[in-house]
């Protein structure tokens, strides 16, 4: 017998701009359904949801919550139809307590003779908190203290507080460890067990076929198919993403050679600013890919920003052998040729509200001005150029960062280093939130450029990746080396588990 | 399949082209302003708009404000603002008069009034960056401070010799001074990399760092030109009235601050900054201000009534859900 449809939608269409993101999309939810929501960067996964949660109304089309019409104004509205959503980014408020976090828009619910009741917001606090497994986490904590996975969970317990129904879960997994995840696991569990429904929204392909009974495929705003019991497999699942079969090899196909003598950069006994990295050493050989791994907080990350100057180490240096110079900051970096991508594409990486053409030039208006004169004409050539080349899906170089995809966006903060003319390119996280078909696109651009000579700092905290691209795998713990492993294919990620935990 | 696919484009075309008309009418929209506002005061104020003595007085207040806004767009595309441009104009006219009286020429006054200007820019620049004060406080405090001064300074009335340098006032060589600078400032904005710099500091100011811009030394670079901006507009206004006053750039800042909004110009800064936006909101700011005043308005209530258009612009190009200025 078929269960109770819970949220459904029809025809639903929206549109930023001049980018369509939904295009006359049908969906239904029934009682008892974890379904998988997939598709490439850009396809409207985080739309279509965002939507359903009340983030941003449909310019199209209509929704029914338990067979009736149902059109929230806002997430808190969406909240009472019992429909919540853990969001992609971050969307909690640092400044205050877990407790206020947890019930932001709802704080009426404590009001006691027009003053709020701290006491009962902060019992009530804890106990979602215990119940969705996380006890340590404490009412009374102040946001910041907490970590960036600690944050997500806060943001989970926002989202259960009010007993939805319908849970929708977009990329969480991606950002949170094994604790998280687990936590995650349990909520999906315990909702199927209560005959409640979860759309979960993940790129980890194998993690989506363990947890859920269905999956719908998104492409280009089109509802592409949808997946049941033995139809879900990675295989098809790749290839109702991309829509094609995906060519060659995914990662790098060799398996590496000597690494040469030649050393672009030269990190000397650097500590950084609160300790955490003491006294650590490093060389980047030329035509290498070295990759930098371990948790997120084994100071790997902290690392990248002291090679390209943004933070200053107290003791030792940075030297770029070409110049026998030191990094001292970004600028003096640039100059010696060295590149970033921030792991913070959108806040770091990228001037959102600018075109794609005064991102890419940025980084190149010394080279493009000549004789005291910057011609639009070779801003242009310049732009145009890095769009074709790395495949960017936009309308012209002139449009706005905002209105790409993720995937799109990654590709902008690559391409302004593409002409920049660097020999050292420092790649924080370079694959975080990118499907599929672009990640293969990076892997190859990484590989192309590391075969013109250039040095290639991968920082990541996926292992499959690093495995898969580097000459050489740095593991970091608790801001020093860990260990040193060579490219081979005998390397297995639970080898170098061990040295990371 | 493929008839899909022209579906598909069709609509991708139609959405182009109304984001393109969206644009087009957002870029036009300060000219229509400018095109309507003197249509407007043609008719209600017919002759006495358009007599010949009134014609001079606006070119004159015109030519002040144009040129100080010119400069302060090399600031406020960083996201930054400058309330004590009035008091630094002040401080512009009295170096020059000091220098006319000490007998030195023209040039030499015009020098000392951009240098004066560019100078306690600077120094305004340099607080704000190295001791990380904002720029709204540390200008505020730099117009009490040099308002301050001015008044120690200039007792009451500080006169140069008018007569020997009131061949400047001549409309025809105003023009050229008002093209030269126009155009230098145009070519700096818009022709070279500091332009993109300095918007990009607006845009995302971590980005711009981490794009190898010199964040400190651009930023320094555009308050410096504002300076000289307002040293040349200082100068004039000293020729023009033969002597100086405590008061002389009062009513400046403001005409400044609506100007750049009135223009389209995002408060934010960023890559749809334009220079010539924000000339064509001083002009009308200007052309306001003069009618206004032409129609009976009592000269008290016309910084009422900027106070309260210039809030009012503010609200309307504000995009409250996203917390960003746009135009």
């Amino acid at each position: 017998m078929e269960k109770e449809v819970l949220l459904s939608c029809k025809g639903i269409c929206k549109e930023f701009g001049p980018t369509r993101a939904l295009i006359n999309v049908d969906f239904e939810i029934r009682r008892g359904q974890v379904c998988g929501l997939i598709g490439e960067n850009g396809s409207g996964k985080s739309t279509l949801t965002s939507i359903f949660a009340g983030a941003q109304p449909p310019n199209k089309g209509e929704m029914f919550c338990k067979g009736q019409p149902y059109k929230p104004a806002n997430m808190v509205q969406a909240q009472m139809h019992k429909v919540a959503m853990v969001v992609q980014e971050a969307g909690t408020l640092p400044t205050v307590d877990v407790a206020t976090n947890v019930f932001v828009g709802n704080l009426e619910r404590f009001k006691k003779h027009g003053f709020l009741d701290v006491k009962k917001m902060k019992t009530e606090a804890d106990r979602i908190l215990a119940e969705v497994g996380a006890p340590e986490i404490k009412a009374d904590m102040p946001l910041a203290a907490l970590n960036f996975e600690d944050r997500k969970i806060v943001e989970i317990a926002r989202a259960m507080y009010l007993e939805p129904d319908v849970l929708i879960i977009d990329e969480t997994t991606t950002a949170l460890a094994t604790k998280g995840r687990n936590i995650i696991y349990n909520i999906i569990r315990k909702m199927q067990e209560e005959d409640k429904a979860v759309i979960f929204i993940s790129h980890d392909l194998d993690e989506l076929i363990e947890v859920c009974n269905t999956i719908t495929v998104l492409r280009d705003g089109v509802m592409i198919d949808t997946l049941n019991g033995d139809q879900m497999t990675v295989d098809n699942m790749r290839r109702l993403m991309v829509g094609r079969d995906l060519q060659g090899d995914y990662f790098r196909s060799d398996w590496g050679g000597r690494l040469t003598d030649e050393v672009l950069l030269d990190v000397r006994h650097v500590t950084s600013a609160d300790g955490y990295i003491e006294n650590l050493s490093l060389q980047l050989h030329k035509g290498e890919i070295l990759g930098l791994g371990g948790l997120a907080n084994c100071g790997m990350h902290e690392l990248g920003r002291i090679m390209f100057g943004i933070d200053k180490p107290v003791t030792g240096e940075v030297i770029v052998t070409k110049t026998g110079k030191s990094v001292g900051d970004p600028v003096s970096a640039v100059r010696q040729g060295i590149g970033y991508v921030s792991k913070d594409r959108d806040k770091e990486s990228l001037m959102l509200q600018s075109s794609i053409e005064d991102n890419i030039v940025l980084p190149n208006l010394d080279r493009l001005q000549k004789n005291f004169h910057l011609s639009q004409k070779d801003c242009d050539k310049e732009a145009n150029e890095q769009v074709k080349s790395l495949r960017i899906k936009c309308v012209s170089a002139k449009q706005f960062c905002t209105e790409l995809s993720g995937g799109n966006k990654q590709k902008v903060a690559f391409g302004k280093w593409m002409g920049a003319g660097c020999d050292i390119l420092i790649l924080d996280c370079p694959t975080r939130g990118i499907d599929i078909g672009v990640k293969a696109d990076m892997y190859k651009l990484i590989n192309d450029m590391k075969k013109q000579g250039m040095g290639i700092v991968m920082i990541s905290e996926e292992l499959v990746e690093l495995i898969g691209m580097s000459d050489r795998m740095v593991i970091m713990k608790d801001g020093h080396i860990a260990t040193e492993v060579m490219r081979s294919p005998d390397v297995t990620d639970s080898q170098l588990i061990e040295y990371i935990i | 399949m493929s008839k899909q696919t022209t579906v598909d484009t069709s609509i991708q075309d139609t959405l182009n082209k109304k984001a393109k008309r969206k644009q087009l009418i957002t870029s036009l929209l300060p000219y229509c302003g400018l095109v309507f506002i003197i249509i407007f005061f043609c008719i209600t104020c017919g002759s006495k708009f358009m007599d010949g003595q009134n014609v001079e007085n606006l070119v004159n207040q015109c030519f002040t404000s144009v040129i100080v806004v010119a400069g302060a767009c090399f600031i406020y595309a960083t996201g930054a603002m400058d309330m004590s441009v009035g008091a630094i104009l002040g401080m512009c006219c009295f170096s020059a008069a000091v220098t006319l009286r000490a007998g030195a020429p023209w040039f030499v006054a015009l020098l000392v009034a951009m240098l004066t200007g560019a100078v306690l820019e600077l120094i305004t620049a340099l607080i704000f960056q190295y001791l990380k004060v904002p720029v709204f406080i540390v200008t505020m405090c730099m117009m009490y401070a040099l308002q301050g001064v001015l008044i120690t300074l200039v007792q009451k009335e500080y006169t140069i010799d008018f007569r020997a340098t009131s061949w400047l006032n001549d409309a025809s060589v105003r023009a050229v001074a008002l093209v030269i600078v126009l155009g230098i400032t145009y070519y700096l904005f818009h022709q070279t990399k500091l332009g993109p710099k300095l918007k990009a500091i607006g845009a995302n100011r971590e980005t711009a760092i981490q794009g190898g811009i010199n964040v400190v030394l651009v930023t320094c670079i555009g308050f410096c030109i504002l300076g000289a901006c307002c040293g040349i507009g200082g100068f004039f206004t000293l020729t023009r009235m033969g002597y100086t006053t405590a008061s002389a750039g009062a009513g400046i800042m403001l005409n400044v601050m609506i100007g750049m909004v009135l223009g389209g110009n995002p408060l934010t800064g960023g890559s749809r900054f334009k220079l010539i936006n924000a000339i064509i909101g001083a002009l009308i700011v200007t052309i306001l201000t003069n009618g206004l005043t032409l129609m009976g308005l009592i000269p008290a209530l016309l910084e009422t009534f900027k106070g309260v258009l210039y809030l009012i612009i503010v609200f309307s190009t504000y995009d409250k859900s996203k917390g960003v200025l746009v135009s």
